[in-house]
């Protein structure tokens, strides 16, 4: 019965390695880093530990927290929710204390099932979806939400005089999804009509079908709820039809810039951003210039900042609670008042921070420039 | 009307880069009776050699086409000699397999050598779209319609006027006779996966004019839909391969326009199981018995 | 206490080794929350290839939509459980029962039009299928939609309110159902149900004229693939808490055939290991995330240049063939004791003799306005030995393939023993009693001679699946009775010796009489024998003549040939019809045969047959 035998293998090797993992040190303190790392959207990932490991390594020079050193530990999901998972159960017996993560919303999801379990704190920079904090009085995060941004972005349209716009959406992805429901509703009550609104299905290549039956209702813009690797694609395909118009993005849309070639179709997309590195507050300058010294480059994914935030958020709590005891972190990252680099922090019933938009758009270069603040 | 024929026209184009792809499809499966799963990597090996030759070296488009084109022929011969070769007498789901290893390698190899993010690809041809009477038609559109047209035309001809074609012909029917007949089966074969992968070279090039985004599993998509559309056409007929490739690519435009973007390919799929339970062998196939 | 509870209870004893092994660990804390989230991935992974080894493997049909299966089960019972205010402890298993129902139902849907297809064109279908599943996930509703189904009761987490007793309660509960699946999937494999499925791989075409009913077969295996996948969707669902369509995709369902494959199509043990060690693999290799998917990629490849038919074939692994050692231990010292051994009845036929047996009238058929057979008359006597004779092309095998429902007649008809049954598919009318052989041999070549016959008296046994998965006293009993003739028809061929040689590796001339052994364990009145000597020697040929006469004598069948040694024609048949151009020229004994004019034009050509004939 080698299958049996085989299974015993297993056991015996992954009891090596769960007695390899205690060795390491007593006196840090140790917090989790999940999300994706790699993949199509492992960028934002990256982003995000860029933003964390660098408040961590200014925060162990000063001391550390409760006079200990702090130590990351991240793990890669690869985007997918079962992963997500399977990095909580990893890290969680390791004396993690806290955790800051995930980076997309579905596995963020996944991740505050397995923390409201034990009721650790989490804190994501960039899950931007309503449903992850709902009823999980442990996960927070420092990012504004999607009904959030999407009603930011209807308004703004408004403000412009746009009376007729159109939607292309992908409704195999929340995010996509969530950001039209919230946009349609929005654009409805201002009376900005929306005269098509075509849906593309997940990894679609192909956008003409749709951009012609949008260029057919003649839309003065278009609102454009994805990431920014679609988007470029939509953008070339648009031109390549004569669609002339402006088109709004949210925030998923802020890398745009790394996938076009042409770079001029940039000055025709707004989007709406957690963080603009041309702002002035004083640890904004300060962050942006920490940011450049320690990566040689400036943050333009805003999660970097956010990121940071959700770090300086997660280790003041512990500072203030004065333990790594789960529920008194939890508690005080509820009574967080703090002025982050993305803005003021202060968390409402539903633990979303209360926090400002900023609009952006591009130069014919590609450098985003920051067009309006918008607050809550 | 016009917005009919412009999602018509929408629907030729995608068609024809489909058409073109599943032509390697077809082919190779008429002769080793072998899905050739990494035939859609071939498409992204194909668009990175452009991507290179255009922005790393800044050499000009025709030199990149060439490039794709001979870089493409070259992978797929090596593909087919090292791979699939050895297996030509092991059962039809070895080879199978194999396609699909190797198909993980390409996408695999690729995502080490320029990572998950898609790089862009940069506009070759800069051209206002043709307006004719309210129906427009943008000018790689127009192009890659007629490259396909006339590539498929050429592909016929030789098919059925040359001798090599003859080769081909005689090895898709049966290949242990054709060896008797003093035909190099061998060189055949590699001639199949040359003139397959040099087709899927010119696609990945067109495909990228259309949709510039090079990225390591690019080629799985179009892969899958094109393989999808040589089966609908009658697989291994290459008359087929160009009619199946059309009528999936205005059947996904069409449906997008007209009955719902997001069950296209739930309608796509549809069609397709409609099509070979009335005609099991796709729509130019011929009804073939196991002889008893 | 009967041969087979033994080597099942030593079955038992390792599985519960196995179990007892892990809780403790986990009990004990050495393996964390984290290795038992592992071990319940492995125990879902090894239900979902299982299970598509069952398509894939024993049934030999590519399937690449079996996520699709899968993902029907994880939403079908997280709705339920979400839905339903029962005690998790029983409203998990029922979700799963209700997962894996609906499962089935879809598999069955899906397998009624796509059976019509066979290899890639029905691989293509299950692909389609599988995508359309999980399109219409996305745009409903009920299953919601892109975002997925969230907040699923996660099950290590919610059998106790103790962390661990939990987590060991969720590995004791999903490693039960898998070695329950499991041995179901063996007991199933291992009965005449099991062969039917096997002998659809191996030659479809003879597995009909054996009496299988194929469509069914391939039906049943289906649904039960699909039945499974459900139970280990619905499992994955309360393992990871979130379902969202996209985990269902495509490259999920090439997942699970590259493990099968790697493993090996139609070994089920097989698949356990390569679950087990794709699962566990990129675990351990998480440092070189990177490289993991190229090096499993080039060993992909490895492996099919250089062990195609994967880890270990179709082959099981030792422990069964221990069991099977220990059943011929156990029946040698048992035998005698054993209570009930149910034969499969005696010929069941009247004595039919003054009338024909099998007659046909104006029997004919054409293709699409070209007439390939027409007005046959031909008829049969009990015990009678009959030739068919004509050039190539004459239409011989066209009226064989009429006589067996292989083709469907377009005029006239055929009665056997008093009754039509043309329009009958070919399994039943082998059940009603015709059996043939074939020109080009089909045997189920890797299935042993033994075997082979075994799948013949598959007509003629009664238990259902659901008594093979249990394995209850008339699946036993039947199951030995059909053992006892298989060898007793074997031993009339003087082949018992061979009972275990795989088909394909026997001599020529031993398959030609397998195939044969093979016609007459289906109980035939008619047997119908195409080309019997074609590739025989004069010395073997002549043998086949005394086993031809052999078998009439002691089987009571009338025997229909179709044969050009003319020597072995005229030597056996008391009657002979010749056929030219799809139609019966001349009939008669072999003596008018060899002078009717006509037929020698029909053999030699106008002019030489007038030379001849004056010679003569």
């Amino acid at each position: 019965m080698k299958k049996r035998s085989i299974l015993s293998m297993l056991v015996v090797i992954a009891l090596i390695i769960s007695a390899a993992l205690p060795v390491l040190a007593e006196d840090v303190i140790k917090i989790g880093g999940i999300g994706v790392l790699s993949g199509k959207y492992g960028m934002y990932g990256l982003a995000v530990r860029e933003g964390v490991d660098l408040y961590v390594k200014q925060i162990n020079e000063k001391g550390g927290v409760l006079g200990k050193q702090v130590q990351i530990l991240w793990e890669d999901t690869q985007g997918n929710a079962s992963e997500a998972i399977n990095a909580y159960l990893k890290l969680s017996d390791m004396d993690v204390v806290g955790y800051i993560g995930a980076v997309l919303s579905g596995e963020s999801k996944a991740l505050a099932e397995v923390t409201a379990e034990d009721g650790v704190p989490q804190i994501s920079p960039s899950a931007t979806d309503y449903d992850v904090t709902t009823g999980r009085p442990n996960v927070f995060r420092t990012c504004f939400l999607d009904p959030f941004q999407a009603k930011a972005v209807a308004e703004y349209m408004a403000a412009e005089g746009i009376k007729k716009v159109a939607v292309l959406y992908d409704n195999a992805t929340d995010y996509s999804n969530g950001l039209y429901e919230a946009f349609k509703a929005k654009s409805e009550e201002l009376g900005v009509e929306i005269v098509a609104a075509e849906a593309a299905a997940y990894g679609d290549t192909d956008y003409k079908t749709q951009l012609t039956t949008i260029q057919n209702a003649k839309p003065e813009a278009v609102f454009l709820p994805y990431y920014g690797a679609d988007a470029a694609l939509i953008l070339a395909q648009a031109k390549e039809l004569g669609l002339d118009v402006n088109f709004y993005g949210a925030d998923g849309i802020a890398d745009i810039v790394d996938y076009v070639a042409d770079k001029s179709v940039l000055t025709k997309v707004v989007y709406t951003d957690h963080f603009s590195t041309d702002a002035q507050s004083e640890i904004a300058v300060n962050f942006v210039k920490a940011f450049e010294a320690e990566y040689g480059k400036a943050p333009t994914i805003s999660f970097s900042a956010t990121g940071y935030d959700a770090a300086v958020v997660l280790l003041a709590a512990i500072e203030a609670a004065g333990s790594t005891d789960a529920k008194a972190i939890v508690d005080a990252i509820k009574a967080t008042n703090l002025t982050a680099v993305s803005g003021n922090i202060t968390f409402d019933d539903h633990n979303d921070p209360i926090k400002s938009i900023f609009f952006q758009t591009f130069d014919g270069e590609g450098n985003k420039f920051f067009l309006k603040q918008v607050d809550p | 009307m016009n917005l009919f024929l412009n999602q018509l026209i929408n629907g030729l184009h995608v068609g024809s880069i489909y058409a073109l792809i599943a032509l390697g499809y077809t082919m190779v499966y008429g002769i080793v009776k072998l899905i050739n799963f990494a035939h859609g990597d071939i498409i992204m090996v194909g668009a990175y050699t452009a991507v290179i030759v255009l922005m790393t070296l800044g050499w000009s488009a025709p030199v990149a086409l060439l490039a794709a084109v001979v870089v493409c022929v070259i992978f797929g011969v090596l593909i087919e000699r090292i791979a699939y070769k050895p297996l030509r007498n092991s059962p039809r789901i070895s080879s199978l397999i194999t396609a699909i290893g190797v198909s993980m390698l390409l996408q695999n190899a690729a995502l080490l050598i320029f990572g998950a993010q898609p790089q862009p690809f940069p506009t070759v041809l800069n051209i206002e779209p043709i307006k004719l009477n309210g129906i427009q038609i943008s000018f790689v559109t127009l192009l890659t319609v007629g490259i396909s047209a006339v590539l498929m035309i050429l592909l016929q001809g030789f098919v059925i006027g040359s001798k090599a074609g003859k080769a081909m012909r005689a090895a898709s029917e049966d290949y242990t006779t054709a060896q008797l007949m003093g035909i190099n089966v061998n060189t055949t074969i590699t001639l199949t996966f040359a003139i397959g992968c040099a087709l899927a070279g010119i696609g990945s090039f067109l495909f990228c004019m259309a949709y510039p985004a090079v990225s390591p599993t690019m080629g799985s998509l179009p892969g899958l839909k094109a393989f999808i559309a040589a089966v609908l056409g009658g697989i291994g007929i290459i008359p087929g391969a160009m009619l199946g490739g059309f009528v999936m690519g205005v059947a996904e435009s069409l449906t997008k326009a007209y009955i719902s973007t997001t069950m296209s390919d739930a309608v796509v799929y549809g069609i397709l199981i409609l099509v070979l339970l009335v005609k099991p062998t796709g729509l130019l196939g011929k009804t073939t018995s196991e002889k008893v | 206490m009967n041969k087979k509870t033994k080597s099942l209870s030593l079955n038992l004893l390792a599985t519960l080794a196995l179990y007892l092994l892990i809780t403790v660990l986990i009990a004990s804390g050495a393996i964390n929350n984290y290795l038992a989230n592992i071990i319940i991935t492995i125990c879902i992974t090894i239900i979902m290839t299982s299970s598509l080894n069952v398509t894939t493997g024993l049934l030999g049909q590519l399937a690449l939509g079996h996520a699709g299966f899968m993902a029907i089960g994880a939403y079908v019972s997280a709705l339920f459980t979400k839905s339903v205010a029962l005690d998790f402890g029983l409203s998990l298993p029922l979700s799963l029962l209700v997962g894996g129902l609906v499962a089935a139902l879809f598999g069955m849907l899906i397998g009624i039009p796509a059976l019509r297809l066979e290899g890639d064109y029905l691989a293509i279908i299950t692909l389609g299928f599988g995508e359309i599943i999980r399109v219409i996930i996305v745009n409903l509703d009920i299953t919601g939609g892109p975002r997925g189904l969230t907040r699923i009761t996660r099950m290590s987490r919610a059998f106790s309110d103790d962390r661990l007793l939990s987590s060991i309660i969720a590995f004791t509960f999903v490693f039960t159902i898998t070695a329950l699946i499991i041995a179901s999937i063996f007991t199933l494999g291992r009965s005449r149900h099991g062969r039917a499925i096997i002998s659809i791989r191996e030659n479809a075409i003879a597995a009909e004229a054996t009496g299988i009913p194929t469509t069914r077969y391939k039906l049943l295996a289906f649904t039960v693939a699909a039945f499974y996948a459900g139970i280990a969707g619905g499992l994955f669902a309360h393992q990871t808490s979130i379902i969202e369509s996209r985990m269902f995709d495509f490259n999920k369902s090439i997942e699970y055939l590259v493990m099968v494959v790697l493993g090996g199509m139609g070994s089920i043990t097989g698949s356990i290991i390569s679950s087990i060690v794709l699962v566990s693999l990129p675990e351990l290799l998480r440092g070189m995330d990177k490289y993991r998917l190229i090096i499993y990629s080039v060993l992909l490849i490895m492996m099919m240049l250089f062990r195609p038919s994967g880890l270990l074939g179709t082959r099981e692994f030792s422990m069964i063939r221990l069991w099977e050692r220990l059943e011929v231990l156990w029946k040698r010292i048992f035998r005698r004791h054993e209570a009930q051994t149910k034969m499969p009845f005696q010929p069941r036929y009247d004595v039919w003799d003054d009338k024909p047996v099998l007659e046909t009238h104006s029997l004919g058929i054409s293709f699409g306005g070209l007439t390939a057979a027409e007005k046959i008359d031909i008829c049969l006597m009990n015990d009678e030995i009959v030739g068919l004779i004509g050039p190539n092309g004459a239409g011989k095998t066209t009226v064989f393939n009429l006589l067996t429902g292989v083709y469907t007649p377009t005029e006239g008809q055929v009665i056997l023993l008093g009754n039509p049954i043309q329009g009958k598919m070919t399994h039943q009318i082998t059940a009603d009693g015709i059996a043939r052989t074939f020109q080009n041999i089909r045997l189920f070549k890797s299935l042993s001679a033994l075997d082979n016959i075994k799948v013949a008296f598959h007509s003629r046994m009664q238990y259902s699946p659901i008594s093979a998965i249990i394995r209850d006293a008339k699946c036993q009993s039947e199951e030995r009775g059909i053992d006892i003739r298989a060898r007793e028809l074997l031993r009339v061929f003087e082949m018992e010796a061979q009972a275990d040689v795989p088909a394909g590796s026997l001599p020529y001339g031993q398959q030609r009489k397998l195939e044969i052994c093979r016609a007459l364990a289906s109980n035939p009145k008619v047997l119908l024998l195409d080309e019997p000597a074609a590739g025989m020697n004069p010395s073997e040929t002549a043998e086949l003549m005394q086993t031809i006469k052999t078998i009439r004598s002691q089987f009571s069948v009338a025997i229909l040939l179709i044969e050009h040694d003319m020597k072995l024609v005229m030597g056996i048949c008391e009657r002979i019809y010749v056929l030219n151009y799809g139609r019966v020229i001349a009939h008669g004994t072999p003596e008018e045969i060899r002078n009717n004019k006509e037929v020698i034009t029909a053999y030699l050509g106008q002019d030489q047959a007038h030379t001849e004939a004056s010679h003569a």
